[in-house]
């Protein structure tokens, strides 16, 4: 606990704005990262895009689109950016794009994931749609498995 | 390499290595091994469909500086011949491509890209030596195709386990 404390003391005598060095409300530094890790593990190489046209917007781009069958369009949006943008189109104060988050749409644009915070919804969706359920998903690992230690076998032969 | 071991003293006790390398799939080729001709050589056939190497020739008795004889593998439409020049790496190399072929579900197709012609029973030469090193060469790719693939295998398991993982995570109706 000792050194934990001296090490926040040595962030905070260091920098005169701690939350916005570990990265807290700067989604760039904390939550895509995050993000684009476990989508990594997955299989789904992801990069953030910055919006030009609406500060306080990103997109999430998954590259190689089409070899994945993901064709959707991942938003993310901070409160205050949702906000401002739902002032000036007029948009009602109950629809999704006023509450910040992650947002996921489909190519015809219906909503496949209303805004959350919870990276692991998105983490979640992308894996089903690129997989498949549960099922499917172990039925694909149980073929997998069956080619791999057909390989090993030989492997231990040579 | 004890199994390489084992084929390299049947190579070397007996004149005829196809015949008696009968152990592990090499046994199906002996299973099908086609009639002799009268030239010494034999026929093993596999269809194109089982196997990558559809035909191996031997030839038993040609009396010259190979009195092993020579080695003509055909790869479906594209043609592999090797000659016997070095007796242990040969039998291991065949070993390994039709275990390789045979019990590989997915990489039945691929062939050994390698062309070598020479006169039957013509002796060892520097033209031979040539051939057998592009036969090495063009070996390389196959082994490490092959141990990509089972990295690449090993990798989507993983992935697909992880994916399971992060279905965990419900979604219910009102997020959608």
């Amino acid at each position: 606990m000792k050194l934990v404390k001296e090490h926040i003391n040595e962030k905070f005598a260091q920098d005169s704005d701690p939350i916005k060095d570990l990265g807290i409300g700067n989604p760039e530094k904390s939550i895509f990262p995050i993000l684009i890790k476990e989508l990594k593990n997955i299989g789904i190489h992801a990069e953030v895009q910055e919006d030009e046209s609406w500060d306080g917007f990103w997109w999430i781009i998954i590259e190689d689109v089409y070899d994945d069958n993901i064709c959707v369009d991942i938003q993310y949006a901070t409160d205050e950016a949702s906000k401002k943008y739902n002032e000036s189109e007029g948009i009602d104060s109950d629809d999704e794009i006023n509450k910040g988050g992650f947002v996921i749409h489909d190519e015809k644009g219906e909503t496949l994931l209303k805004p959350t915070y919870d990276y692991q919804k998105v983490v979640a969706l992308l894996a089903k749609i690129k997989y498949g359920d549960k099922k499917e998903i172990n039925f694909k690992i149980q073929n997998l498995q069956k080619q791999l230690d057909s390989l090993k076998s030989i492997r231990d032969l040579l | 390499m004890i199994r390489a071991k084992y084929i390299y003293e049947k190579f070397t006790q007996d004149g005829d290595p196809i015949k008696n390398m009968g152990i592990g799939t090499i046994h199906e080729l002996q299973k099908r091994l086609g009639s002799d001709y009268a030239d010494g050589s034999r026929l093993a056939s596999l269809s194109p469909n089982e196997l990558l190497i559809t035909s191996i020739y031997y030839q038993a008795d040609i009396k010259d500086e190979i009195d092993l004889g020579n080695y003509a593998i055909e790869a479906g439409a594209d043609q592999l011949w090797y000659d016997t020049d070095t007796r242990v790496a040969f039998p291991e190399i065949l070993y390994k491509i039709i275990k390789f072929s045979y019990r590989n579900g997915e990489k039945r197709t691929h062939y050994i890209p390698v062309w070598c012609s020479f006169p039957k029973g013509q002796g060892l030469g520097k033209e031979k030596i040539a051939y057998r090193d592009e036969f090495f060469e063009n070996f390389t790719p196959i082994v490490k195709n092959y141990i990509q693939d089972l990295n690449d295998k090993t990798n989507a398991i993983i992935k697909l386990k992880k994916a399971i993982k992060a279905l965990q995570t419900n979604i219910t109706d009102a997020e959608i």
